[in-house]
């Protein structure tokens, strides 16, 4: 059949909803259904219209975009969504394909890029505004090996409490002190202590010591003799 | 049986007689001669003592002076005898020196007091003189002697002293310093007017009581503790601790001790001064309230224009850019140079929306809501590499699901700004490495950076003279965090700045 592509428009700028409009008149396949300036009302209308397309801005005066995104795939998986942003910063564009979104176009670039945009994504592809894919790129090859740095990520793992114990250990207090600092039983630091040990793959005081040190929890002075 | 003297006899007896009377002569003349001797020594002794002495009758004409007395006065005997001695007073003083002469009588001859006399030039000397009254065979008086001295000297150090004791009374009691004498007991044995009406107290309930009565706790402690050093040094300088007043107001002062010891050299008192510095704490927490207020305000209203720039002039842009490249949409017949003409438009209008946004995102982070302030942080030390060259390392560690307030996020993330800033302007570093650990119940940064370090005093007094923000900023921050920050700093080896601040929120 010969029916258009239904695109529901996010955004709290009138003119801007207008310019998106005017560019996706230029595709005759495509139909804008919908229009709204809030968070709530965008998902609102996702939810009614279950629109193929949802055109998203990451700053709604109500929600973030990436909640907006979120809410739209939970109440209608089927709806693609684009997001359309002021924000060049790869971390958002991060955040934005995090939430679901499947692509990306700079505001100012719209008139370009729009409509490429809207194809790929209502193919089922994945799309960046050139004007950013450069950046992502770069960032994604420079970073990488950085943000692996296994001891960080296994550090996120421990709780609160487990933090706080690890701490006082790393100052070198011994269980009995540390349970007497916190109010809490010998054993349950202990068991706290162990389940650090775990979660860090350490082995003994030592190593507990070093990695709290690699880490800046503790201070080692090296300029000390 | 009466038998009549011989004549032989009666000759015997007088000649006896005659040589009995001689012999009493020739003692009444040595009587005399000793008399005579007594006298002149006794006129000379008078005459040579350094007192003055004189003599006079009952109305004051002068019988006999000594020669200290013509000495002193610049008279001869003959000029002052048959003078009145009355007329070498000043006027005003001699009504009183005679009535104290009148008192004298039989049973209490004698009597000293102390006036004026005018001497030889002409100025007011003070004197000294002991008079006593001689009684004729009635008991009426027939004359004075009286002896005296120049005292003028001691009279002005008296006065002087006195007149020191009096400012010195003054000074203790009244300086603005409270102080305050207390024996190896530590009970108050003296103390000035000051710090008894700063503490409201009377002296009666101050005097004899112990000072731990009247300071905190935690200042009682801190003095135990400063005792060793007190005995070892003798004092303790500028040091601070907290009097409590009677209505219970805690007084904020800076403590300075000296020991005083007996010839033994056993310490038997310390002697303190307490400063009040609670009005200068008052001005330094306002100071330090404004400029936190100051650095909140400034946030605020960076983030205002930011986001106006952000959300309502660039995205006005956008729509404009977006306008002019739509705007020969469906119309057939546009020149050329028309299109040309607008591609510009549109080229200068993305232009301006690139300017606009590099200002907002410099006036305030991007997204802090949104993206959160670990990325937020990473993003900018990723701007900073590309702009510095110097290789940043950022490692959060513990951060996932944390969520702190706004204000603490802006102010974290201007921290490690403000940090890298100042590595990239002074340090001269080639590599820097920011952590951020969540370390429960506080959160930690480190910036650490491998330049060439600097002395923190000297840099610190510097930047205080200068005009910049810098380290103070910094400082500012780390108090409205109510963390601490520790900077360490050795030359060639870099700076090490720590700052760690309580974040009270249980992790999920």
């Amino acid at each position: 059949m010969n029916s258009k592509k239904r695109i529901l428009i996010v955004d709290d700028h009138p003119l801007l909803r207008e310019g998106l409009k005017t560019i996706i008149k230029r595709d005759t396949r495509y139909e804008v259904v919908g229009e709204a300036a809030t968070g709530h009302q965008g998902f609102k209308l996702a939810r009614k219209l279950k629109p193929e397309l949802a055109i998203v801005d990451m700053a709604l005066p109500d929600q973030t975009g990436i909640e907006l995104i979120h809410n739209i795939l939970k109440i209608s998986p089927e709806t693609r969504v684009l997001v359309v942003s002021m924000h060049s910063k790869i971390d958002y564009i991060v955040k934005a394909f995090q939430a679901g979104a499947m692509g990306y176009v700079v505001k100012e670039s719209a008139a370009d890029m729009l409509l490429d945009g809207i194809d790929h994504v209502l193919k089922g592809n994945y799309f960046m505004d050139t004007s950013v894919s450069q950046k992502v790129v770069r960032k994604l090859a420079g970073l990488s090996p950085k943000k692996t740095v296994a001891s960080v990520v296994d550090y996120d793992a421990l709780t609160a409490r487990e933090q706080e114990v690890m701490a006082l250990l790393a100052q070198g207090l011994s269980t009995s002190q540390v349970a007497e600092k916190l109010f809490i039983s010998p054993k349950t630091v202990e068991n706290h202590r162990s389940n650090i040990m775990r979660k860090l793959g350490l082995h003994s005081t030592f190593e507990l010591i070093r990695y709290a040190a690699k880490l800046g929890l503790i201070d080692i002075d090296l300029w000390k003799k | 049986m009466s038998e009549k003297p011989t004549f032989e006899e009666m000759m015997q007896k007088m000649i006896q007689r005659i040589q009995e009377l001689e012999r009493s002569e020739i003692r009444l003349k040595n009587v005399e001669k000793d008399l005579k001797e007594s006298k002149n020594r006794y006129h000379a002794l008078i005459e040579d003592m350094p007192a003055l002495i004189c003599s006079y009758l009952p109305d004051g004409e002068i019988t006999f002076v000594n020669r200290s007395y013509c000495e002193y006065f610049d008279r001869t005997f003959d000029d002052l005898a048959g003078s009145n001695f009355l007329s070498l007073i000043p006027e005003s003083e001699q009504k009183g020196v005679m009535d104290n002469i009148l008192t004298l009588t039989v049973e209490s001859p004698t009597m000293s007091h102390e006036h004026q006399v005018i001497s030889p030039n002409g100025n007011i000397r003070w004197h000294r003189w002991t008079n006593r009254a001689l009684f004729d065979d009635q008991g009426k008086v027939s004359g004075y002697q009286s002896v005296g001295e120049d005292i003028t000297e001691r009279k002005q150090a008296e006065e002087e002293l006195k007149s020191l004791k009096e400012k010195y009374e003054d000074l203790y009691n009244n300086a603005p310093t409270m102080y305050l004498s207390v024996d190896t007991r530590r009970i108050i044995t003296e103390c000035n007017n000051t710090i008894l009406n700063k503490l409201g107290y009377a002296r009666d309930e101050f005097i004899g009581k112990s000072l731990h009565e009247f300071i905190t706790e935690e200042s009682a402690a801190s003095m135990k503790k400063d005792f060793p050093e007190l005995l070892r040094m003798g004092k303790i300088h500028g040091v601070d601790r907290q009097l409590v007043a009677k209505n219970g107001t805690i007084i904020d002062s800076i403590l300075s001790v000296t020991m005083e010891y007996d010839e033994h050299g056993n310490p038997i008192k310390t002697r303190a001064t307490f400063e009040d510095i609670s009005e200068r704490k008052r001005a330094e927490d306002q100071i330090h309230n404004l400029s936190q207020m100051l650095m909140q305000a400034q946030e605020h209203e960076r983030k205002v224009i930011s986001c106006e720039l952000h959300d309502c002039i660039a995205q006005n842009l956008s729509s404009l850019k977006i306008d002019s490249d739509t705007i020969f949409d469906n119309q057939r017949g546009i020149p050329d140079d028309l299109k040309g003409k607008m591609a510009k438009h549109s080229k200068l209008i993305e232009q301006t929306i690139q300017t606009v946004r590099d200002l907002s995102y410099g006036l305030h982070p991007p997204g802090l809501n949104e993206i959160g302030i670990v990325q937020t942080i990473s993003q900018y030390v990723e701007d900073f590499t590309e702009k510095t060259g110097v290789e940043v390392d950022f490692t959060p560690a513990g951060m996932d699901g944390l969520k702190p307030d706004h204000n603490m996020e802006i102010n974290l993330y201007r921290l490690v700004q403000e940090g890298l800033n100042n590595v990239g302007k002074h340090a001269d570093a080639g590599h820097v490495a920011v952590k951020l650990i969540a370390a429960h119940p506080n959160i930690i940064l480190r910036i650490e950076d491998d330049g060439k370090g600097f002395d923190i005093q000297a840099r610190e007094e510097a930047l205080f003279s200068e005009k910049r923000m810098g380290l103070r900023s910094m400082k500012e921050r780390v108090n409205l965090l109510q963390g601490r920050m520790t900077i360490q700093s050795r030359p060639k080896l870099g700076t090490k700045m720590l700052i760690k601040f309580p974040f009270s929120r249980e992790k999920k």
